[in-house]
């Protein structure tokens, strides 16, 4: 065995080991509890980098272990997943970080980093899952990993919002299951192609194909929040606001719509979706999901309820760009996929923070926010500018692309979509905007001293400024060879280009 | 242009400005400097706010007039537009915030219908992104229209006005000048370089636009009449100009080949002089209502008003002329209707100069502080450009020259006097409109208040959950059967009776 | 074969040995199982190389013995021994202070000899004679938790017993159809004669059924459980039970004609669908979290069922497979719950759910072993559980005409994973935290959780382990 095929597992294994060893230490042992932490981290996004060199040159990356018979376990590094890891890996990197500061001095420690490293440890393993079956079980991983971290504040509302999320996962992923498991009856387990793998089937089976494709896109779907299965996220913004980040940006939402990406793309390929005539009914169903999910978040008068319904929408817009099946608009959806994680991680950081520095947990608590922490406050405006769409900010290019892609696909419709969401996004994110930066301030709700030199911990400062910094970066530097964008034009390029 | 836009947005590309595209470089650049020398001691409150927002304002528009792809455009657009929300509203008050509302509201929507445009003229176009491409491609009247109505939004002429003259007042003063002077214009220069002229759809509409144009000059000018405010007065007045400068607009599109070039320049020639003029009347409304001025400023304070009157070896008189000339070599039809509205609005120009120079007078000398000394340099700047203009602007000297011949010299100079008489009589009459006709208020602040109130959060009482009455059964029946109870045990035994019955019998 | 032997002569021995030793019982009947383990795996590897070994213990021309070692009852042999030793070794771990009575130690291996005799004979008086031994000792280990226990004990005697009339009626019947007690000889009588066995088989069908506590005739095993000590309920959830399912899986795929098999099926799938929801159903409704893995056997059992009845009419070799990976799977998930449950309840002391609040932070370890265990239970990879859906799964897919059965699993899975994590959720509750001095002993909780690791384990094992039984 040469060391390229092993790499993938050690990406995965870069999160794992840490993880299981800090399950056993104790709580007092912070330093080296933060140093396997940052070890993890630093090695990983190493590895990544590494691994992200070889597949842009052409390398192939594939480790295999015999798991059932007919389908092994497969981590596998192409550019598709390559996009995924990258994010994961390195907004991992900023929120540990994070979790490091927002935690200190909070008990239980050691299991929360415990589960933090294995819920980042299955989300690479996702990505890097080189057929259905692998897919599957590191989804239902995910579930379990994140599930811990949902209800760690062991409170009663947490308790419920566990039990909500869990019976949501997890009704998911049986039937997720039960979708893989109808495809490998039929055809077996083979490795994710550009194209798909079931033309062959398409004449004799195309109605148990249908079904199977319900299942799976049923299954994923409640990860990825659309519409009729998006109950647990708003719930589950009770967590601990790392774990929420990391839900909302990149772990448990991101899994659901990349796995979209690799059913439509990987594992049906757009002539068989094309013959099938399944894209509109994802189409229907993303558009529906971004509308209703921004409707929502107007409702709402709870900060972190506003950028959870948010989530529900904005996540849906991957899944719209995929389900449009032309190039333009997979660019979209695919650069989303990471514009939105960035995004969204930072609005969940300066939420974050807004709640641990001064107590702000209502919308209208937010007066005068600008003044008092004007670092957060402009994360958090550039966070809300990308997701409104502004110019400059990342989140005008997904967007665009998305809105040149429905056009060029055939949904004139869907620039009325993504035009109302773009609306009511400003809608809910402007009056926030206002409130922070031109309403005199009122008494903060519980004000802590967290750093005589910043306006909060410098733990919990750096990672919003840093990916905040990205938004506006991605959004700017989009040419560039390391931006989003051209990787995304790459995957495209890729898969596209089959036969 | 260079390898390093290459790592930009998909398209970016740069060009300096060449031909008449200097010249409105060069008086937006003009602007947003004095107004930042104006604001230098001015401004005394919320400073970061006021210079963040201004220098992103000002980083938009340079953008826009130097990206030559539409990302770009658009991108200096937002940025411009969004960043002067913040100098809309620096004042604080209810006022500025009732008026920064809406000034957002209607941004937001612009630049939604503009993104929308742009995007449907980009596919059309197969995906080119440079703003020259798209030239060539016919326009639908739906693209029409969206870049109509989302680059009007910000050009502020008629009825796509409702947020200018309750932003511009608004604002502080030398961002109400920057506002109107240079802001503005990037609306018009917009439409200027994403319809193509020759169009023919566009071609069908110019009479409309033509009339519009024509309504909003007029319309501008008449409703300042009804107001009490100098910086209201104003803005009426910047509606009223963007009339004309759309009229000047619609001009250059009717124009044949041959003559485009002259009616490119008269249209820059014109926003140039509307923006000087326009940003040194700001100034002085501001000077005169908050501090204390000598007399040499009074020269500074009239001159522009002379040029807005289009008195003879003024800017306004030759850029005046140009349009007038340019409407009557035009192809429009309804040609005798065109010259007879150019000549009253020229007098409803007069009176509204009048009606401003009496707001002005009531003013003068109060009692205040004395005009710092940047203040009054970037103001003299202005003006100073402004009556230079005819020297400079060597484009439209063959019509500078021209409107100094009797007979354009003559029909120049009637309105004014006619004006100067009627507003003689009305102040001698002392004749008061109704009470209702004063200070009308825009409805648009109402409309803004019920678009708020569809966004705004309301708490709602969470409705209480009871437990469905099957619970109550099921909770009854499953104690039964999980603990001790006959029932499972009868249940299998009657099941096992009828198999053993089944099986014997078959 | 011979090590077969001694495995089998072992325990036994060590029983007798226990009863007259009584110091030293633990240790003896630990020891055993111990020693078990090596003899066993060699022998799996034995019979996996050089194929299927005929056990003939008589020269006589009336074979008495028809034992036989495959590698499937190899494979059971060891698994049987596995779950033992951990069952025995986390007993050892803190048998004195769960009180847990003396006498457990040589009933305990008696079950594991007995369990052997069952596995290797392929013959219905052996099954009956080893049955019917097994039941009684189960009734007695039952009766170890004294004088509460004697209501549910009485009930379990009386039904074990009727259960075993039943099956010995049917073996009379078939004995005296055609004249042999060897499976062999009887599957050739069968196809021979004309005579019915129909009767005899669902006679000895109902008796297993009722001995093997499956739907609708399971309603004395939740209160047995109840009342058990935990090392108790492991052992016999995890492999009493299964002893008359073997038997009735070995009949069936045996005995059964075509036309039989045709009304066993529905019969099976019928029994098995029923058992999954409605056990799964009392499973999630359950007020003490014993109550609720009783419950959970039934229920699970049902996947058995399932398999059996689908084997009976579509005769795919991954139905067996996926029918003993349940049992295994089962098994070992069963004894991890049931051990992680007693020690969390001897420690924290208290019955009801709410005695779990909290219990990811004062009893982490075995609070994970039943997590882990019950997602097997729930069937999520990678675990034994989910290997065996998985190959229940595939051919139930080809054939589109048993979509009820999908649904029914489809059901049954969520169902279980609304039980287990009824339990879990109820751990991660941090309002009532213990006092600050309490700490719970280590090692008994890493010993719950060896076999819940066990069988995650098997998946990683998955092609090997589907190879011995039968790919």
């Amino acid at each position: 065995m040469d060391w390229n095929s092993w790499l993938p597992l050690w990406v995965v294994l870069s999160s794992l080991l840490p993880g299981l060893l800090i399950f056993t230490l104790a709580e007092d042992r912070y330093v080296l509890r933060t140093s396997l932490n940052m070890g993890g981290v630093l090695l990983k996004l190493g590895l990544v980098g590494w691994m992200w060199q070889g597949v842009k040159a052409g390398q192939d990356y594939y480790f295999e272990l015999p798991f059932l018979p007919g389908a092994p376990l497969v981590l596998h590094g192409d550019a598709l997943s390559m996009q995924f890891v990258l994010l994961s890996s390195v907004l991992w990197c900023v929120t540990t970080l994070y979790a490091i500061g927002y935690l200190e001095g909070s008990p239980l420690r050691s299991r929360f980093f415990g589960y933090f490293n294995l819920c980042v440890s299955a989300t690479v393993g996702l990505a890097l899952s080189g057929n259905l079956v692998s897919f599957v079980l590191f989804y239902e991983l995910l579930t379990l990993a994140t599930f811990p971290l949902v209800v760690h504040r062991g409170t009663a509302a947490a308790l419920k919002a566990g039990r909500r999320y869990l019976a949501y996962t997890l009704t998911g992923g049986t039937v997720l299951l039960f979708g893989a498991a109808l495809l490998h009856s039929l055809i077996g387990s083979p490795v994710f192609m550009p194209g798909g793998y079931l033309q062959p089937l398409l004449a004799e089976h195309s109605g148990v194909l249908t079904l199977a494709f319900v299942l799976l896109i049923a299954g994923l779907g409640v990860k990825a929040a659309l519409l009729p299965l998006h109950g647990w996220l708003p719930e589950a913004m009770v967590a601990p606001a790392p774990v929420s980040a990391l839900l909302h940006a990149v772990a448990v939402v991101k899994a659901g719509a990349f796995g979209i990406v690799r059913v439509v793309y990987d594992v049906f390929g757009v002539e068989v979706m094309q013959q099938l005539d399944l894209g509109w009914l994802l189409v229907v169903l993303a558009s529906s999901t971004i509308l209703y999910g921004s409707w929502r978040a107007l409702q709402q008068q709870d900060l972190k309820r506003r950028l959870a319904y948010s989530t529900v929408s904005q996540v849906s817009y991957v899944t719209l760009g995929v389900a449009m099946l032309g190039p333009v608009a997979a660019i979209g959806g695919l650069v989303h996929l990471v514009h939105q994680g960035v995004m969204k991680i930072t609005l969940f950081f300066c939420a974050g923070n807004f709640a641990e520095t001064l107590g702000i947990h209502k919308i209208q608590e937010l007066n005068g926010v600008g003044r008092r922490m004007p670092l957060s406050s402009t994360a958090f405006t550039l966070g809300a500018a990308g997701m409104i769409g502004l110019p400059a900010t990342a989140g005008m290019l997904s967007k665009w692309y998305l809105a040149t892609g429905a056009l060029e696909a055939g949904y004139p419709w869907v620039l009325l979509v993504l035009l109302g969401s773009s609306a009511m996004n400003a809608m809910y994110f402007l009056p926030l905007l206002y409130r922070i930066w031109f309403l005199p301030a009122a008494p903060w709700p519980q004000e802590r001293v967290l750093s005589n030199r910043f306006e909060t911990h410098w733990m919990l400062l750096l990672p919003p400024v840093l990916t905040a910094a990205l938004v506006l970066l991605m959004g700017l530097l989009a040419g560039t060879d390391i931006s989003p964008l051209s990787w995304s034009k790459l995957i495209v390029e890729r898969e596209f280009s089959y036969d | 242009m260079t390898e390093w836009t290459l790592w930009l947005w998909p398209g970016a590309s740069y060009a300096l400005p060449q031909g008449p595209m200097v010249f409105w470089f060069g008086f937006t650049l003009l602007l947003w400097c004095c107004a930042a020398l104006y604001s230098m001691q001015t401004i005394q409150s919320r400073k970061r706010l006021y210079w963040i927002s201004f220098v992103l304002a000002m980083l938009g528009n340079l953008q826009l007039l130097l990206a030559q792809d539409v990302l770009g455009f658009y991108l200096g657009f937002a940025l411009m537009s969004l960043s002067a929300y913040g100098l809309v509203i620096h004042r604080g008050d209810k006022t500025a915030r009732q008026a920064g509302r809406l000034y957002l509201q209607l941004a937001i929507l612009g630049e939604l219908l503009l993104f929308a445009g742009l995007l449907l003229r980009v596919d059309a176009a197969e995906g080119a992104l440079l703003i020259a491409n798209l030239q060539s491609i016919e326009l639908t009247p739906l693209t029409l229209t969206l870049l109509l109505l989302g680059l009007g939004l910000k050009a502020g002429f008629f009825p796509l006005h409702i947020w200018l003259p309750l932003a511009h007042p608004a604002a502080p003063v030398p961002a109400s000048a920057v506002l109107s002077g240079a802001m503005i214009k990037a609306g018009l220069l917009g439409l200027w370089q994403f319809l193509p002229a020759q169009d023919p759809l566009l071609v069908s509409w110019l009479p409309g636009l033509a009339l519009l144009a024509l309504g909003s000059a007029l319309f501008g000018a008449l409703i300042a009449l009804l107001h009490q405010s100098s910086k209201v007065v104003l803005a009426y007045s910047s509606v009223s100009q963007m009339g004309y400068m759309l009229l000047a607009l619609v001009l250059y599109w009717a124009s044949p080949l041959e003559l485009q070039t002259a009616a490119t320049w008269l249209l820059v020639g014109y926003c140039c002089h509307h923006a000087l003029l326009k940003s040194a009347l700001f100034l002085a409304a501001g000077s005169v209502n908050h501090y204390r001025l000598s007399t040499w400023h009074g020269a500074l304070l009239l001159w522009p008003l002379l040029s807005l009157v289009a008195l003879p070896l003024s800017s306004g008189a030759m850029v005046k002329y140009g349009l007038k000339q340019g409407v009557s070599e035009s192809s429009l039809p309804a040609l005798p209707l065109l010259d007879a509205l150019l000549a009253f609005g020229a007098l409803c120009t007069a009176l509204l100069a009048l009606h401003w120079l009496r707001l002005a007078k009531a003013q003068w000398q109060l009692p205040g502080p004395s005009l710092p000394g940047t203040a009054s340099l970037a103001w003299g700047i202005l003006v100073l450009a402004s009556l230079s203009m005819p020297g400079w602007f060597a484009a439209l000297r063959p019509q500078w020259l021209a409107s100094l011949s009797f007979s354009a010299v003559l029909a120049a100079l009637w309105p004014v006097a006619l004006a100067l008489l009627l507003h003689w009589g009305w102040q001698r009459s002392g004749w008061q409109l109704a009470a209702a006709w004063q200070q009308p208020r825009s409805p648009a602040l109402g409309w803004s208040l019920w678009l708020k109130a569809g966004y705004q959060s309301r708490s709602r009482a969470l409705p209480v959950l009871r437990l469905p009455a099957w619970r109550q059964s099921e909770r009854w029946l499953n104690r039964r059967l999980a603990t001790e109870s006959l029932l499972p045990g009868v249940c299998a035994l009657l099941l096992s009776l009828l198999l053993l019955l089944w099986l014997l019998s078959g | 074969m011979s090590l077969v032997l001694v495995a089998l002569a072992l325990p036994l021995l060590a029983a007798v040995l226990a009863l007259c030793w009584r110091r030293q019982a633990a240790r003896l009947v630990w020891l055993a199982a111990l020693l078990n383990l090596p003899l066993l795996a060699v022998a799996l590897w034995q019979v996996v190389t050089s194929g299927s070994q005929p056990l003939l213990l008589s020269s006589t021309e009336t074979e008495l013995l028809h034992w036989q070692l495959t590698p499937l009852t190899a494979l059971l042999m060891l698994l049987v021994a596995s779950i033992h030793f951990l069952v025995a070794s986390y007993s050892l771990s803190q048998w004195r202070f769960a009180g847990l009575s003396l006498y457990f130690w040589p009933l305990a291996a008696l079950v594991q000899s007995l369990f052997f005799v069952l596995l290797l004979s392929a013959d219905l008086l052996f099954w009956y004679l080893s049955m019917e031994l097994l039941g009684l000792v189960a009734v007695a280990l039952v009766l170890l938790a004294g004088k509460k226990a004697w209501q549910a004990a009485l009930r379990y005697l009386l039904l074990s017993l009727a259960g075993s009339l039943s099956f010995l009626l049917g073996v009379a019947l078939l004995y005296s159809q055609y004249g042999s007690f060897a499976l062999s000889e009887l599957t050739l009588g069968i196809a021979a004669s004309s005579a019915d066995p129909r009767l005899a088989l669902w006679l000895m069908t109902l008796g297993l059924m009722l001995k093997a506590a499956l739907w609708p005739l399971h309603w004395w095993l939740p209160a047995a459980h109840l009342v058990a000590p935990a090392a108790v309920s492991a052992l016999h959830a995890g492999l009493i039970i299964k002893a008359p399912l073997f038997l009735l899986w070995m009949l069936w795929s045996q005995l059964a004609t075509p036309a039989i098999a045709e009304v066993g099926s529905v019969w099976f799938l019928l029994t098995g669908s029923l058992a999954l929801l409605a056990g799964g159903w009392s499973a999630l409704r359950a007020p003490l979290p014993k109550l609720m893995i009783a419950h959970s056997t039934v229920a699970q059992l049902g996947y058995g069922l399932l398999a059996l009845g689908l084997m009976l009419s579509l005769a795919e070799p991954s139905l067996e497979q996926a029918f003993w990976l349940f049992i295994m799977a089962h098994g070992l998930a069963k004894a991890a719950a049931f051990l992680a449950i007693g020690e969390m309840q001897l420690r924290l002391g208290g019955k009801r759910l709410t005695t779990f609040r909290g219990a990811s932070q004062t009893m982490p370890l075995a609070m994970f072993a039943l997590a882990v265990a019950g997602g097997s239970l729930i069937g999520l990879p990678p675990s034994g559980g989910f290997l065996a859906k998985w190959q229940l799964l595939v051919p139930l897919w080809q054939q589109s005409q048993y979509w009820p059965v999908l649904l029914v699993i489809l059901l049954g899975t969520l169902l279980s994973a609304g039980y287990v994590f009824r339990l879990v959720v109820l751990a991660f509750y941090r309002a009532r935290p213990r006092p600050a001095g309490f700490k719970a002993p280590v090692l008994p909780q890493w010993l719950a959780l060896m076999p819940a690791l066990l069988v995650w384990g098997l998946a990683l094992f998955s092609l090997p382990l589907l190879h011995w039984l039968g790919g």
